[in-house]
């Protein structure tokens, strides 16, 4: 027996026991458990076919997204009773009779057909060699090492290197470019995941009595509860902020060297910390905000109205980054958001709002 | 015994069968689902097994990629309306979604 056969057998063994287990079993969580030992398997047997790229996509897609999906679903249905739903024995003994002759009329039918005539008459040579060689592409000098995304990707984009390959004649005129397909597919893609998002979205719960609570407590700082800072003036305090670091930074900068050339990287990671534990320390103090929203008389608080800790104040800080990545969309975000809330803000549980 | 294409096509025909039993013997929404993936899977063994031992190139392995971004697709929105079945009636037992039978 050879490795190939060996690796076969072993895979079709994991590859049918594992989707028979999935039927067998009832509980929804050991479901998904044998469909990732059955999908994992299908992407060795992708790998055996020398289909890398395929076998990879697969491995990524189903391995890591698709079953993640599906166990996060298993994790927001799955409760008390729900997560074994019987299936009656009496639709099992019928469908399991109906699938195992559908399974041999399949058998019968592959079976049947005499693949290697079929081959050459394809092919139109009496003598074609069968099975073919694989179609793997870019590395002719040694081609059972796979490497079919180079082709693959060429192919996406319209442009077949086997109708280019004068030593595979059989392959001309039998490939088209994908490109139109692969944008319809990209575009459906896109959609449907708008789609699902906007149908799985939460609903929106408001917690009972939280603006009496915000009534009540009394902040250190004399805030107006309940008023929030607007996009403009929190734009200028971070303006202010700029120049007051700025003010520090450059100095500092031309202490280590002329400005032209880059800052080394010892510099960058200590002003980075130093910028980090100024937003966050003083965020976190009495004053609740730093200078430039204190001149422009606005403070941090979380959403009940109190100061904030040093550690929401750093989540804060941190969430910055994110709010900027996204082409400072997350910034943007308080001109339409219900409290007037950043993207940090949201992440964090704070709230900008006018002094007294 | 060399292995041939017809080995791949009957672990294909095997997955495929099972994922037929799968779709529909299960009553749990989410187990109707994985019975999909099982059948597009059993489809996709034999699309790139084909690629592998007959003249069509990689085209099977291509028509296998779409079947793969298509299939995630499907399962996003088929979860989320599982998870919306389940917000409206509190199970996600298929049976009990009948409001729409005549």
């Amino acid at each position: 027996m050879t490795g190939e056969q060996f690796l076969f057998w072993l895979l079709a063994l994991t590859t049918c026991g594992g989707a028979i287990a999935v039927v067998v079993s009832q509980n929804v969580v050991r479901m998904a458990f044998w469909l990732v030992v059955a999908l994992g398997s299908v992407a060795a047997i992708y790998f055996l076919l020398h289909a890398d790229f395929v076998g990879a996509t697969q491995l990524m897609i189903y391995v890591g997204g698709t079953i993640v999906l599906l166990i996060f679903g298993v994790m927001l249905t799955a409760s008390g009773p729900y997560v074994k739903i019987k299936t009656s024995p009496g639709d099992m003994v019928i469908a399991s009779g109906v699938g195992v002759l559908v399974l041999f009329l399949l058998i019968g039918t592959v079976t049947a057909v005499d693949w290697k005539q079929a081959h050459r008459s394809l092919v139109g040579n009496e003598h074609a060699e069968y099975p073919p060689a694989p179609a793997a592409g870019y590395n002719k000098s040694n081609p059972s090492s796979g490497n079919t995304a180079r082709p693959i990707g060429l192919k996406l984009l319209g442009v077949s290197l086997e109708d280019t390959d004068p030593t595979r004649k059989d392959a001309q005129n039998l490939s088209a470019g994908y490109l139109l397909p692969f944008e319809i597919v990209s575009v459906h893609l896109l959609v449907v995941l708008i789609g699902a998002g906007y149908l799985a979205r939460a609903k929106r719960r408001v917690p009972v009595g939280a603006d009496a609570v915000v009534e009540t407590l009394a902040a250190p700082v004399p805030v107006q509860v309940g008023v929030y800072a607007g996009f403009w003036r929190r734009a200028a305090a971070m303006l202010i902020d700029g120049i007051v670091i700025s003010a520090v930074q450059v100095p500092a900068a031309l202490l280590m060297g002329p400005l032209t050339e880059p800052p080394s990287n010892a510099f960058v990671c200590v002003s980075s910390l130093l910028i980090f534990l100024y937003l966050a320390g003083m965020e976190s103090s009495a004053y609740q905000g730093t200078i430039g929203k204190i001149i422009m008389r606005i403070a941090v608080t979380d959403t009940y109205g109190q100061p904030v800790s040093f550690l929401r104040a750093a989540a804060r800080t941190l969430s910055r980054y994110l709010s900027g990545f996204c082409l400072l969309f997350g910034y943007f975000m308080a001109l339409f958001t219900k409290r007037k809330q950043t993207l940090h803000d949201l992440v964090a549980g704070t709230l900008v709002v006018r002094r007294k | 015994m060399d292995i041939g294409l017809n080995h791949y096509l009957v672990v294909g025909a095997v997955l495929f069968v099972c994922g037929i039993i799968c779709m529909a013997t299960k009553r749990n929404a989410i187990g109707i689902l994985m019975g999909v993936e099982l059948v597009l899977n059993g489809a996709n063994i034999n699309f790139v097994a084909f690629s592998r031992y007959t003249a069509l190139g990689l085209d099977g392995q291509i028509v296998s990629l779409f079947v793969i971004v298509l299939a995630a697709a499907e399962a996003a929105v088929a979860l989320a309306i599982a998870l919306n079945f389940y917000n409206n009636h509190l199970t996600i037992d298929v049976d009990r979604g009948d409001e729409l039978a005549g």
